[in-house]
């Protein structure tokens, strides 16, 4: 998703809690997040707008998908392992 | 008869003449040391005089000019006179003024007046003949303006009714201004009226009667009669008649322009006992006829006020004290509406006070004042909810997410005095929260902190403001201070100091993934204090803080804290501590340890620092940034993975064809 850094603002200008009880928001958030840069500034824009609840939902999708990642990185890893071996 | 009194009046005007010579005489001698002859100072009295009474007319009202030189101090007198002459005159004038200060200005100002007045006289006595010469030669034939300033009119209205015409006098009524434009207008007075007035004192010259005549006031009063609505056109030439008569028999004076101006009933019958009730100069009878007269306009006017203010206090969704004070001040021209308290009988009125525009005095109306007492009473209850609301959120909030903005180092306005028990305010207004408490007692310990909240109400006594204070209560001062106190386990530490090893009992415990450590009788000088570290307990010396209850300078008075205190402070402040011990890491006292501070000052200090809310929600950005990243990194990873699996899946079905073949 390219995002303009307009864009970005009114995205988070927009932003309702109640919003962010919906799990596909919050990906739109980490998109947004990552065409930011992963700015400090603008995560903390993001971040004013929540409560704790919705924080921790937040860093729970996040660590989710680091798990994932982790686990198809190894999966890979250890499917070059045993093909390797092989030869 | 007459011709006495034309013979005195001209010996009076030589006895005058030959003193005004005289005073400048003296006057000159005063300056310039050195005597003038009589013929000359009457040359140059003449010169001055003409000067005077030609420049006259330039100016916007004669009655100015009279009032300056009769009435004023030196400063004025000395500024009229000289207004009044051309260079060359001013010249010969000041040959005449020596010292300011030996009161010299007033004399040598009333001489020229004067002789002004005597050269106008003269004009006079040459008949009506010489007085229209005399008018063809101003500037803009204003005689009447000429006359007021040197107070002849009455004079010149004699002279023009003996042996003038109705023209000659209507003439005289009229006056000349300078419009808005910067042009020269007339303004004259209707042929009906002059013609009226022109008989009346020819009738009082008839019967040899003095007479009273001001063409300003005169004027005015016909100008009321003239805008007056309530009058038929009957009644206002039976006003004319009565006004005419009475002011030129000086039985009238200008409050009656102003009474006949003012909403009164029966205004004709009003008039005539006006007019009858001046005649007798019973002013205190007179002040009472007109409040009784112009009481109801007043009592309207009140109501009016009244009921515009109440609509607009109607009109408030949120009232407040505050906004009472600004719908009244916005209201307020010339009256004053307020509620009047009275503490004897303990009931309240609200009062219109107003100024009476034509006697000047000052009177109250009373108001039925309950739909005004009603709106007060709303507005000092929402005020009085807000200052709820704001203990309920605080109390809510707890002591951990309360920031002061406002030091203690301050006078806060709202409270005359610096209290030492104040620890700061969130904001500078009158009505900012604040915070007391926090002090060290006996035991050592740290006391409660309780929030304060003034609030504006609107006073019994008056239309002023007051503050009053809303504290929390019991109930709410013990769930803001409260808080989960953590495990507290015990160990004992043996440690190395530099004049050898020691054993202490140090209580551990956690509070939001950091490890405490905190032990009492540390000593110095024979002073003793507690420590408090986080992280290993090799951490202590270098990495720890000291905290003290003494405020004494000296070493050897230091005395710790009770360690529960300092684990609550910690358990309510959790991020703004560890906050803390970050930057007093490496800080040293004199003893070339670590920093020893006082427990209330550790409590001030970290109530200025950002709530526990912001600080956690740093720690989130904080966090999700490093996870942010982290994401991305294992995003890139996942794809080279994927690509170099590939490739080796690839040469796997490479070789597999190779083996095959």
């Amino acid at each position: 998703m390219d995002v303009s850094n307009e864009k970005r603002e009114k995205f988070v200008t927009k932003l309702r809690q109640e919003d962010y009880e919906n799990k596909e928001l919050l990906i739109k958030v980490q998109q947004v997040i990552k065409e930011s840069g992963n700015s400090k500034e603008y995560i903390s824009k993001i971040i004013k707008k929540l409560n704790k609840e919705q924080i921790l939902e937040l860093r729970k999708l996040y660590e989710k998908d680091i798990e994932r990642l982790n686990t198809k990185i190894n999966y890979d890893k250890r499917k070059m392992m045993s093909l390797k071996s092989e030869w | 008869m007459k011709k006495e009194n034309l013979e005195n009046e001209q010996m009076k005007r030589k006895e005058l003449k030959s003193n005004i010579i005289k005073e400048l005489s003296e006057l000159y001698y005063k300056k310039n040391k050195k005597e003038r002859e009589a013929d000359k100072i009457e040359r140059d009295l003449d010169k001055i005089a003409s000067k005077m009474i030609e420049s006259v007319e330039e100016f916007g009202d004669g009655k100015q000019i009279a009032h300056e030189i009769l009435e004023c101090g030196k400063d004025r007198q000395y500024g009229a006179i000289i207004s009044l002459l051309g260079n060359k005159e001013k010249k010969i004038a000041d040959t005449y003024l020596g010292s300011w200060y030996s009161g010299d200005v007033n004399e040598w100002t009333l001489d020229f007046y004067n002789a002004a007045i005597l050269k106008l006289k003269e004009m006079l006595d040459g008949g009506i003949e010489k007085y229209r010469e005399f008018e063809e030669d101003c500037l803009y034939g204003d005689t009447n303006k000429i006359a007021s300033a040197f107070n002849m009119e009455e004079e010149f209205v004699n002279l023009l009714v003996k042996e003038g015409n109705k023209s000659d006098l209507n003439r005289f009524m009229r006056t000349m201004y300078i419009s808005k434009d910067g042009e020269w207008k007339e303004k004259s007075c209707p042929k009906r009226l002059v013609s009226k007035i022109f008989d009346m004192v020819k009738d009082a010259q008839d019967k040899d009667k003095k007479i009273r005549f001001n063409r300003n006031e005169i004027m005015r009063g016909f100008t009321a009669i003239y805008k007056c609505e309530d009058l038929t056109d009957k009644e206002k030439e039976e006003i004319e008649d009565l006004y005419i008569k009475a002011y030129l028999d000086d039985q009238i004076d200008d409050t009656f322009s102003k009474l006949i101006i003012f909403n009164v009933a029966d205004k004709l019958e009003t008039m005539k006992q006006y007019i009858q009730l001046y005649k007798e100069r019973d002013f205190e009878k007179l002040n009472e006829f007109i409040e009784e007269k112009t009481l109801p306009e007043y009592e309207r006017k009140a109501c009016k006020l009244y009921d515009q203010f109440i609509e607009k206090l109607q009109k408030e969704d949120d009232l407040t004290p505050e906004k009472i004070m600004a719908i009244k001040e916005n209201l307020k021209i010339t009256e004053d509406l307020y509620i009047s308290y009275c503490e004897e009988t303990n009931k309240s009125s609200c009062l219109f006070e107003f100024r009476n525009a034509i006697t000047g005095l000052r009177d109250f109306i009373e108001l039925d004042n309950n739909e005004f007492e009603k709106y007060i009473e709303i507005a000092n209850n929402n005020s009085r909810k807000e200052a709820e609301l704001k203990l309920n959120d605080a109390t809510k909030k707890g002591i951990g997410n309360i920031q002061i903005t406002d030091g203690d180092n301050e006078y806060i306005d709202r409270i005359k005095e610096r209290k030492d028990d104040i620890i700061g305010a969130v904001g500078k207004n009158n009505d900012s929260l604040y915070l007391k408490g926090g002090k060290i007692n006996g035991k050592r310990e740290l006391g409660d902190v309780k929030a304060i909240v003034p609030y504006y109400i609107v006073g019994k006594n008056g239309n002023y403001i007051c503050i009053e204070e809303m504290e929390m209560s019991e109930e709410q001062v013990k769930d803001f201070n409260q808080v989960e106190m953590p495990d507290v386990k015990e160990h004992t530490y043996r440690y190395r100091r530099v004049d050898g090893y020691y054993s202490s009992t140090v209580s551990d415990f956690q509070i939001n993934g950091e490890t405490y450590h905190i032990k009492n009788d540390d000593w110095t000088n024979d002073g003793t204090y507690t420590v408090l570290w986080k992280g290993q307990d090799s951490n202590y010396p270098e990495e720890a803080m000291g905290i003290t209850s003494s405020y004494s300078e000296w070493a050897r008075c230091q005395r710790g804290v009770n360690n529960e205190y300092v684990i609550k402070l910690i358990a309510q402040n959790p991020r703004r501590f560890a906050k803390l011990i970050e930057e007093n890491q490496g800080t040293q006292d004199s003893c070339g340890c670590f920093s020893l501070s006082h427990l209330e000052s550790i409590f001030k200090y970290i109530a200025k620092m950002p709530t526990e809310e912001q600080l956690e929600k740093e720690e989130a950005v904080e966090k999700i940034a490093k996870l942010a990243n982290e994401k991305e990194r294992l995003e890139d990873k996942e794809v080279k993975t994927e690509e170099l699996l590939k490739q080796f899946e690839i040469l796997e079905k490479q070789k597999g064809k190779r083996v095959g073949e």
